[in-house]
């Protein structure tokens, strides 16, 4: 079975890091950081994730930023998005994930098991 | 004549004859007795203006004149003139007119023609003196009754005889005080007694036996009724009279008026007593006002802790993240056969997920004060947070008892917000618990019964006793809050737990979710032990 391909972004290095590292542990994914917002489109075009995690406070260009262009895209816009943020709680959005103008998103801090359940959830296969 | 002195005598002669006025003129003047000046006018409305232009000493008149006749005449002069004495001159058969006159005021009349000029003179002399005479006592007796009236003290004595009273006697000034004359008081020997006021009787009944005792008595203050039917207050002083064997033969005394003294006084009581109610509400104001200044400072106290957790919180969760997900890859990852190492992750990985806790109280607590408001039956939020809890409540083998009123009114809740409300209290309870016991839940519809007033006055909750409100309590069997710890309960961080079972959050949010709900919560021991928590709540007004 092919692995999925995850893209993560988030301006923190080390988290981005730690997802890969957890995620390629699993053996089922193939994972690959970014920690720029304007650097997501070159990205995606290189690396053509099967999904897209991305975190929204961001400097430069944000989350929500990144996402306005990857819909304006004919081809991209169908790759499934998951926020991460630590501006909601998870009351709010409930531990499967819940969605933010139509997107799935996951409150930070967030454990392995519910990260890949939502992964699960929302990648293309 | 020495009264009058050498000056002409100047008087008014009315007579529409003037040819017998001339007679008159010439007639008078060669008198010796008094030097008399005869003004002549023919017509009342001459006459009248005369008299009002300049003094006379008499007028001398005809009572038939071209323009007034009869007695009309004499009432007409009279009113213009009432000072002036006036003598009516009259035709030989006119004596019942002219007498009429004098019973109107006329001074006297003189007969044309039957009595002598001498006769005239004589009766204008003493006209001037009888009238001057008559003014001078109108004079004192006016004088003397402006001072009647002025005066607020008189004098009585009341003669004994054999203990008996004989007779009373008030001096006049009597009148002015009671309204009564002293001839009143002498027809009706009880009216001194009668015009006391019924309340005051007994004390003035009781001064008079001890006078009649012949006892000296201090004055004693009192009310009468006036005879216009006013009350007035008086002061009343009596003393025994005795004759040379030591008998009281009479009671002397007097009364003065008082009334003013006392109303003054009642004035100046009645104001203090403004004061006194004006100081209080002052005081209660400045109370009020204490309080609520109190509420706002916690209020605000609140809000900043509110907005910094916030703040705190996102920045605290990226490095959470971070720790969790470390600790889960090592947990996975690491090889080795030192149990001490997964001992190690574990305590990690539990002290990530208790700051996670914590930031989420705080979050909880500095959540917008926005909610989202649904008609709701409590009892299925409580049935929902129970079941949230089961775990707990069987893993501390606790027994759990439920009393849930049926039909409850709706309430207008944030389910979610209160069902945190109804977790954080049970799990409370639960944690008091750590040997077992009991945990009751009860709902209920109930009026607001009377709490501290503190606890009403500081929450804008705008509940009052007595409102009906549905209440749900939850009551544990633990050992209770320490008595100095019940005020600080709803303090944010403020916890009785051991370290690392609580974060001092629970019940500041449970007080703040259901403040925003406009209700009210209470925290107190039991007197059989345990703790009981009280959420009162508005049911939705229809």
């Amino acid at each position: 079975m092919r692995k999925k391909r995850i893209l993560v972004v988030d301006d923190e290095a080390s988290f981005t890091r730690l997802v890969k590292f957890n995620l390629e542990a699993t053996g089922n994914y193939e994972v690959r950081e970014e920690n720029w917002g304007d650097r997501v489109l070159a990205a995606v075009k290189d690396f053509s994730p099967d999904l897209i995690l991305l975190d929204i406070i961001m400097p430069g260009e944000d989350g929500g930023e990144v996402a306005a262009k990857l819909q304006a895209h004919p081809h991209w816009q169908r790759i499934p998005l998951v926020f991460l943020t630590a501006a909601v709680k998870k009351e709010e959005i409930g531990s499967s994930g819940g969605r933010i103008g139509g997107f799935a998103y996951l409150a930070k801090p967030v454990d392995m098991e519910e990260l890949i359940h939502c992964i699960e959830r929302n990648v293309s296969a | 004549m020495q009264l009058l002195g050498n000056k002409p005598i100047r008087v008014l002669l009315v007579e529409d004859d003037a040819a017998s006025a001339r007679l008159l003129q010439a007639r008078l003047f060669k008198l010796p007795m008094a030097r008399f000046e005869l003004v002549w006018t023919g017509k009342l409305e001459a006459a009248l203006e005369r008299l009002n232009q300049e003094p006379f000493e008499a007028v001398l008149l005809d009572l038939s004149l071209p323009d007034s006749d009869g007695l009309d005449t004499f009432a007409r002069v009279h009113s213009q003139a009432p000072t002036e004495p006036i003598i009516v001159l009259t035709g030989l058969d006119d004596d019942s007119t002219a007498l009429e006159a004098i019973r109107l005021g006329a001074q006297d009349y003189w007969v044309k023609g039957e009595a002598g000029v001498k006769t005239l003179a004589r009766i204008i002399l003493y006209a001037i003196e009888r009238k001057r005479a008559e003014e001078v006592l109108r004079e004192s007796e006016q004088r003397y009754k402006h001072l009647l009236e002025l005066t607020t003290d008189y004098i009585f004595t009341t003669t004994v005889k054999d203990g008996q009273v004989v007779s009373t006697s008030h001096s006049p000034a009597c009148l002015a005080v009671t309204g009564y004359t002293s001839e009143e008081y002498a027809a009706d020997p009880v009216l001194w007694y009668r015009m006391v006021h019924e309340e005051d009787r007994p004390a003035v009944v009781q001064q008079a036996a001890q006078v009649l005792a012949g006892k000296p008595v201090a004055p004693i203050e009192h009310r009468i009724h006036h005879k216009n039917g006013s009350i007035r207050w008086v002061k009343n002083t009596t003393v025994p009279r005795k004759d040379d064997r030591g008998r009281v033969i009479a009671c002397d005394g007097l009364i003065s008026d008082i009334t003013e003294r006392i109303r003054l006084q009642e004035e100046r009581e009645r104001s203090r007593q403004a004061l006194v109610s004006a100081l209080k509400d002052l005081q209660n104001s400045h109370r009020e006002l204490k309080a609520a200044q109190l509420h706002l400072i916690q209020a605000e106290k609140m809000d900043s802790v509110g907005t910094l957790a916030a703040g705190v919180a996102h920045q605290v969760k990226n490095p959470l993240q971070i720790l969790l997900l470390g600790v889960r890859y090592l947990a996975n990852n690491l090889s080795t056969s030192d149990e001490r190492i997964n001992t190690i992750l574990t305590d990690m990985r539990k002290a990530v997920t208790r700051a996670d806790n914590i930031i989420r109280g705080l979050l909880e607590f500095s959540a917008s004060n926005q909610l989202a408001i649904k008609a709701t039956d409590i009892n299925e939020v409580i049935q929902q947070a129970l079941w949230l809890v089961n775990y707990e409540l069987a893993a501390n083998r606790i027994r759990l008892v439920k009393e849930l009123a049926p039909h409850l009114p709706a309430l207008s809740l944030d389910k979610i917000k209160m069902e945190q409300v109804i977790i954080n209290l049970v799990m409370n309870a639960i944690q008091a618990m750590p040997q077992g016991g009991s945990l009751t839940v009860k709902t209920a519809v109930a009026q607001l019964p009377q709490l501290h007033p503190h606890l009403l006055e500081r929450t804008g909750s705008g509940l009052k006793s007595g409102d009906t409100v549905v209440m749900v309590t939850i009551e544990d069997t633990g050992p209770g809050i320490p008595e100095d710890a019940l005020t600080k309960i709803f303090d944010p961080f403020y916890t009785t737990k051991p370290p690392g079972k609580g974060t001092g959050l629970g019940l500041t949010v449970v007080k703040k979710i259901i403040e925003l709900h406009g209700g009210l919560v209470d925290v107190r021991n039991c007197p059989q032990g345990g703790v009981q928590a009280n959420l009162f709540i508005k049911p939705q007004s229809n």
